[in-house]
């Protein structure tokens, strides 16, 4: 009969592992599982810091170049001490009020006509903890430019990454409209 | 059971097991790597325009000179060829340098925030501002910026065209 073909054939096949060897496969084999298993992990702890630090980064970057350009393309400016600037800036279908002002560990941006009220810019995972809009260049004997400078820190599991950011922007509008 | 693995086998084994492992390894520490570095390029990048940015405002400001008539002075002037220092502390002038020297790092004060010279503590950031004349009315403004991260140094330039445009 088949079945008992089969059987005879187990029989014939007297070894097999003993416990000592099946208990240090067992041990070689969990060992290196919990090696692996550790990289892994470490593997995807450092993505996600790179990926948020990668988002940070492009959240900062897209901001401070939206500044930048409203600044590039504005006129008549006034400071507010440091922290504070103003300016016309053409936007839909007309000359209108834009303020960046720092509040709140965030720089609020302020639109006459669009935006009733300052509205947070940047990422609120991103602190702000300095920010300053200074002033170079009187708009009347010489050109003006306004320095941004931004220090800004991330918290990304536990670790602080500090962001020292400085630009300057002339804008292009070269004498001042009286 | 009398075989066992030879000598050969073992070692293929055991050589892509440790290939397996340190690539992982490798992995996070060229991540970890990289994350510090990204931080460093973000400021350089906005520094290397703030350059660009600054030399824009001394032709500008001498276009508004000689519109307010004061001395008939070029639209050039402070902006001859060469290699130059410059920041953000008024009056935005360029500090003449010889071309390969660089060691005037910028320094950052942090009561002011500013990335300044000689004033604040020491970083691993400089800049260098070249001006090629390309024609009477045409100048070419390079920033270069230089800067070490974990002793690896990067570099990056920027160029732009500032032109005669106000002629009168």
């Amino acid at each position: 009969m088949f079945i008992n073909k089969i059987k005879n054939r187990i029989k014939n096949y007297k070894k097999g592992f003993t416990l000592i060897e099946l208990l240090i496969a067992t041990g070689i084999f969990v060992m290196v599982i919990i090696t692996l298993s550790q990289v892994y992990i470490s593997i995807i702890r450092s993505e996600r810091v790179a990926y948020a630090l990668l988002t940070a980064e492009n959240n900062i970057r897209n901001k401070l170049e939206l500044i930048a350009r409203s600044i590039r393309m504005g006129k008549n400016f006034d400071f507010d001490k440091d922290y504070k600037i103003c300016f016309d800036y053409y936007l839909e279908k007309k000359w209108r009020k834009v303020c960046y002002q720092y509040n709140n560990f965030n720089i609020e941006q302020f639109i006459e006509g669009l935006a009733d009220n300052f509205e947070p810019l940047f990422d609120p995972n991103l602190k702000i903890t300095k920010a300053h809009f200074y002033q170079r260049g009187d708009q009347i004997n010489s050109q003006l430019t306004v320095v941004v400078s931004l220090e800004i820190e991330t918290e990304i599991r536990n670790q602080i990454f500090t962001f020292h950011l400085e630009t300057a922007i002339t804008p292009r509008i070269v004498v001042k409209e009286s | 059971m009398k075989k066992g693995f030879t000598l050969v086998e073992a070692l293929i084994a055991i050589s892509i097991l440790i290939i397996g492992i340190l690539s992982g390894f490798i992995l996070v520490t060229r991540a970890l790597y990289n994350v510090s570095v990204i931080q460093d390029r973000l400021s350089a990048v906005f520094l290397a325009q703030e350059g660009i940015e600054l030399v824009r405002n001394i032709r500008d400001t001498n276009f508004i000179k000689i519109l307010n008539n004061k001395g008939t002075i070029s639209w050039r002037e402070g902006l001859s060829d060469g290699c130059y220092l410059i920041d953000t502390s008024m009056p935005l002038t360029l500090k003449p340098i010889a071309c390969n020297n660089e060691n005037d790092y910028l320094t950052y004060n942090q009561d002011l925030n500013l990335y300044l010279y000689n004033n604040g503590s020491n970083t691993s950031f400089y800049r260098q501002i070249k001006i090629e004349t390309i024609s009477d009315d045409e100048i070419r403004v390079i920033s270069f910026i230089k800067w070490k991260t974990r002793n690896m140094i990067f570099d990056l330039t920027v160029e732009d065209h500032l032109y005669n445009w106000f002629k009168v």
